[in-house]
């Protein structure tokens, strides 16, 4: 009993606790509490992921119900924030499923009073809250749980987390896709050389979705399933994110699917920033065995807590079968250079992301990559359009 | 009761693995390829996820539960052979598996 409760009450679980929590209340209350949230989300993250030093701890040893207790809490919260957000783009008495008069009669929460007074911009900032928490949280849960291919209620609840950024088809792509090709040119998701995240954000995106499209399609033909029925995994994904915009239509007509469909691709380019840093550069040979140097790792403690270890990349790539709580850090694979709440933004800077990557890249060249991969720097740096690149002879050396 | 609520073995399987002749014992619910991995076998994987094929196996007798679904993997004259994926598949019954490339030093 007290292994079990010195494994609940440790510094990261109370931290993750508050915040679940004021963000529960955040959301909910709504109004001017979008703009904390909102500040939260931008900047206190960030700076506490600046300051907040590294944590090179190898598996917590949180026994596995603990862990699994909070990956699935977050689907639940994710559920509440985006009902209750559509519930304050109603307008006058509209009650979407009750909740309202609920509330109001049970806890004496008048929600009513609380939409009269909510302004324009306070609902801009809280659908850029409802983006960045989807993403940050429903896709990371979402990419944990349909890594869990042997278990369906994983599987599902991870495609409908998916769903919340209009791509559940990402659970197939990922799985069978990038995580084999990851690093050659056959990978939408690894970012080239000299790319822009903005150049790479669409071209990833319907790479990905092009590339779950060819996958389903074979297993289906294999399994000799019409493409055109319920079996196909593209249909059932796109339909759970159309039910989703249903919601919001109940809540507030075609107004709320449009600000729906904002916020759920505002949270898919989120994400594919987040795939943007992850592997920058980095090239490998097509079949070879994916290693741990094939992945930007980073262990900055704030960002590790908060992603459920997903900057723990390195091994997260080397062994995909490893749930979250099991991932360690690899103090030896190549390093961002910041966390990822940090490196996000960079990245919205081409220039100042050139500026502290390029040099990275590089030195990956020289004490990384393997022969085998020097005719592909050589290709990519020329491919680059990039003089960092086009003129560094480091593969030569 | 349990056997026949999750379809799987009670009781430790033992799986022999042709050409090279080696047998070593599944407990239950665990995977073939985990199994082998933790006897230091030196079975043929990748990715440990069902998605890359290095581990497939061709099943010579016996039967298992499979947790993936294989036909995002396998092709189709595979599956007809009967192969299935080592780190997908946990033993119902004793195995035979057919694996060329796992060879004994
Ligand atoms: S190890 Fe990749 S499919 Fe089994």
């Amino acid at each position: 009993m007290r292994a079990f409760l010195s494994s609940m009450v440790t510094p990261r679980a109370l931290a993750l606790s508050a915040l679940a929590l004021s963000f529960f209340f955040m959301m909910t209350l709504g109004g001017p509490f979008y703009y904390l949230a909102a500040f939260v989300i931008t900047s206190v993250f960030s700076l506490l992921d600046m300051v907040g030093g590294q944590d090179n701890s190898d598996n917590d040893g949180k026994p596995w119900y603990y862990a699994n207790i909070q990956a699935y809490q977050i689907p639940f919260a994710m559920l509440w924030f985006g009902l209750i957000y559509a519930w304050y783009l109603g307008t006058g008495m509209s009650d979407l499923f009750g909740v309202g008069g609920f509330l109001k009669t049970h806890t004496g929460f008048d929600m009513f009073a609380i939409r009269a007074r909510t302004t324009a911009p306070e609902l801009i900032t809280g659908g850029y809250c409802l983006a960045t928490i989807w993403a940050g949280f429903g896709t990371t849960i979402g990419h944990e749980l349909t890594h869990r291919t042997w278990s369906k209620v994983a599987i599902i609840t991870g495609r409908w987390m998916l769903a919340l950024t209009s791509d559940a088809s990402f659970s197939i792509e990922h799985v069978y896709g990038h995580h084999l090709t990851l690093g050659t040119p056959a990978d939408p998701a690894t970012a080239r050389r000299g790319e822009s995240v903005y150049h790479f954000i669409p071209r990833s995106t319907f790479g990905q979705i092009i590339s779950a499209w060819h996958i389903e399609t074979g297993r289906l033909a294999r399994k000799g399933q019409s493409i055109w029925s319920l079996h196909n995994r593209m249909f059932t994904g796109w339909a759970m994110t159309l039910a989703y915009a249903g919601v919001f239509y109940m809540a507030a007509g075609w107004k709320g699917v449009i600000i729906f469909f904002a916020i759920s691709w505002f949270g898919k380019c989120y994400l594919e920033a987040i795939n943007y840093i992850e592997h920058y550069g980095i090239v490998r040979v097509a079949g070879t065995q994916v290693e741990p140097r094939h992945s930007w790792n980073c262990n900055q403690r704030v960002s590790s807590w908060l992603l459920f270890n997903l900057p723990r990349h390195s091994h997260h790539h080397a062994m995909g079968d490893k749930p979250y709580w099991e991932l360690n850090c690899y103090p030896d694979a190549p390093m961002m250079p910041h966390g990822y709440l940090t490196m996000i933004y960079i990245a919205l800077i081409p220039p100042l992301f050139r500026k502290i990557m390029h040099p990275r890249v590089l030195d990956w060249d020289r004490r990384y990559a393997v022969p085998a991969e020097y005719p592909l720097i050589v290709e990519a740096n020329r491919r680059s359009n990039t003089a960092d690149f086009i003129n560094n002879v480091a593969p030569a050396e | 009761m349990f056997s026949k609520i999750f379809g799987s073995a009670t009781k430790p399987a033992t799986v022999t693995i042709l050409p090279a002749d080696i047998s070593f014992i599944v407990e239950p619910k665990k995977t073939v390829l985990l199994s082998a991995l933790d006897q230091n076998i030196k079975y043929p994987h990748y990715c440990r996820v069902g998605s890359c094929g290095t581990c497939k196996s061709k099943l010579i007798s016996g039967q298992v539960r499979e947790l993936t679904d294989k036909s995002y993997t396998l092709s189709n004259e595979d599956i007809q052979a009967g192969y299935i994926l080592a780190c997908q598949s946990v033993p119902k019954t004793d195995l035979v598996l057919e694996v060329p490339k796992l060879r004994v030093e």
